[in-house]
């Protein structure tokens, strides 16, 4: 399978602390991918060089054979590349319907914009909360908002920055639930997520970070018995 | 932003009718241009959170435009209405791409300096632009108090209804989500600098229309209308009448420019009451100032120690 994104020797630095100290990995069409690693190993940073948030000091980002170094991230977003955060964005005095709608404008037009939105209503379980602000939902409902935002515009890649961050276990089922519908659809995916077996149950590709470098990438089983992985991870205990 | 908002103004049709309307009549039509001018502002700050500290030159800058070209040029109100159209949408852009492109209070330090600057230009170029005397013997949109008082109120109900329709808008929306998180905007594909010029033009348009308006409405100008107490009765009144909501301000802006003959004070007087109005309403709800200065710095979501 091709890849949609080749990330090669990427490095950042920030205050004089390398943050990305080459990172090079690669995320197939219609994959998802999961992105692990202890806090400080640059996660966040890489997603923030991909969508076009911080500019790298070196390296190149090619999305759709396309290099997207030096872009705004509005057109690396209008080029496909959608992403969520890890500190919610929603807009609080808009309500959900206006969240996603503000999204849907940046592809499609008047009544097809409003026609996509009550679709994407629909398939996240959002209709009946459609006029309520993000201040009235529940942290899980808000992390759906933030989805169906993200996927209102059809992306090609989906960025997800701990989706299931400050949820209850039955909170982070109904959004990973809709995770794995959108990865049936075909939709293609790099999930930042610190719930590691949650994570590594529903991902095809594991890559694993840690400071600033990769240290490890495959498929889950294999990464989960790799001696670093397992040394960088609770101190010999796999994850 | 609710729709029925906009009916009370239709209400304003009936003034004529009463016996106060005589004497007052040249206050109403003040207090229906400052109504769009502070409407007009809110477009920008109210939705954006940049807040224009200089509104009057804008409404200077139609006035004198319409002035000049009907005192020099003979030309037509709809000829000078045009013109101050477009003299304003090019100030506009001219001021806002470079100043809006920055995140923070540059754009409204910016702003806050370009009235003085225009209001010193009339007093070095004093027979150009008519000194410290203004210009007088511009056309005159009606001689009669009532023909003047419909004229404005027609444009003021159409610019409010414009200005409402885009803040309803998907644009309106947009504008909203830029005042709150901009890089969530950016990250869902749409360019917050273009919509925050989009929203100055608007701005700068309609501040430009109220003051060619003025200028055939009264037949003068003068440089006071470059004065930061107007500029600074826009913020107040915009604050007021609650921002964001376009009909709020003009409401706003259209009671207060009234109270002085409603309370029988004086406008200095006036301007000491609202500014004690105003200070409490921020001492209760220091976020109004925040805004107003947009001094909060862009989080980095990805720091260096954290991740």
């Amino acid at each position: 399978m091709p890849s949609i994104l080749e990330v090669r020797e990427v490095k950042k630095k920030f205050n004089g602390l390398m943050v990305l100290k080459g990172v090079t990995m690669s995320v197939e069409a219609g994959k998802i991918v999961g992105l692990i690693g202890p806090n400080g190993a640059g996660k966040t940073t890489l997603f923030n060089v991909i969508s076009g948030f911080v500019r790298p000091d070196s390296g190149s980002v090619v999305f759709s054979g396309r290099e997207i170094v030096g872009l705004a991230p509005e057109e690396i977003s209008r080029l496909g590349v959608r992403r969520t955060f890890q500190l919610l964005k929603l807009w609080e005095k808009l309500t959900v319907e206006q969240n996603i709608l503000v999204s849907a404008l940046s592809v499609y037009q008047g009544e097809s914009a409003r026609r996509e939105v009550r679709t994407t209503l629909l398939e996240f379980g959002l209709a009946g909360k459609a006029s309520l602000y993000p201040t009235q939902l529940s942290q899980g409902e808000r992390r759906l908002v933030e989805l169906a935002r993200a996927v209102v515009a059809k992306p090609v890649l989906l960025l997800l920055d701990e989706p299931l961050a400050g949820l209850s276990e039955g909170e982070a089922e109904s959004v990973f639930e809709a995770i794995r519908r959108l990865h049936v659809r075909g939709s293609t995916m790099l999930i930042v997520e610190h719930r590691v077996k949650v994570l590594m149950r529903n991902v095809d590709r594991v890559v694993v970070m840690d400071q600033g470098v990769v240290i490890a990438q495959g498929n889950p089983a294999d990464v989960v018995a790799d001696p670093k992985v397992i040394e960088v991870y609770l101190g010999g205990t796999p994850p | 932003m609710k729709w029925y908002t906009l009916f009370p103004a239709l209400t304003l049709f009936a003034l004529p009718m009463f016996p106060f309307f005589d004497i007052y009549s040249s206050t109403l039509d003040l207090a229906l241009l400052f109504g769009v001018l502070t409407a007009s502002w809110d477009v920008l700050a109210g939705f954006t959170n940049y807040f224009n500290l200089g509104q009057a030159f804008m409404f200077g800058l139609g006035a004198y435009t319409s002035a000049l070209l009907s005192v020099d040029w003979g030309a037509t109100i709809p000829e000078t209405m045009a013109a101050s159209t477009l003299v304003s949408a090019i100030m506009g852009l001219l001021i806002g791409i470079p100043s809006l492109r920055i995140k923070g209070p540059y754009f409204s330090i910016f702003t806050l300096s370009l009235p003085l600057l225009f209001e010193q230009l009339t007093f070095i170029f004093p027979n150009q632009l008519g000194g410290e005397r203004g210009i007088f013997g511009v056309h005159k949109l009606s001689h009669s108090l009532i023909g003047s008082y419909y004229a404005t109120l027609v444009f003021a109900l159409a610019s409010l209804l414009v200005l409402y329709v885009i803040g309803a808008s998907g644009t309106g929306l947009i504008l909203k989500a830029l005042g709150e998180d901009e890089d969530a905007v950016r990250a869902n594909g749409l360019n917050p600098t273009t919509y925050k010029i989009f929203g100055f033009v608007i701005s700068s348009v309609f501040a430009g229309l109220s003051g060619s308006v003025y200028a055939n409405v009264f037949g003068f100008v003068e440089p006071m209308l470059f004065s930061y107490s107007v500029s600074l009765s826009v913020v107040v009144m915009g604050v007021l009448g609650g921002l964001g909501t376009i009909a709020g301000p003009f409401y706003a802006a259209f009671l207060v420019e009234l109270l002085p003959p409603a309370l029988g004070v004086g406008q200095t007087e006036a301007t000491i009451i609202m500014t004690i109005v105003v200070m409490i309403l921020l001492i209760r709800n220091p976020s109004r100032l925040h805004r107003i200065i947009r001094t909060e710095k862009v989080k980095v979501e990805a720091h260096p120690t954290k991740r």
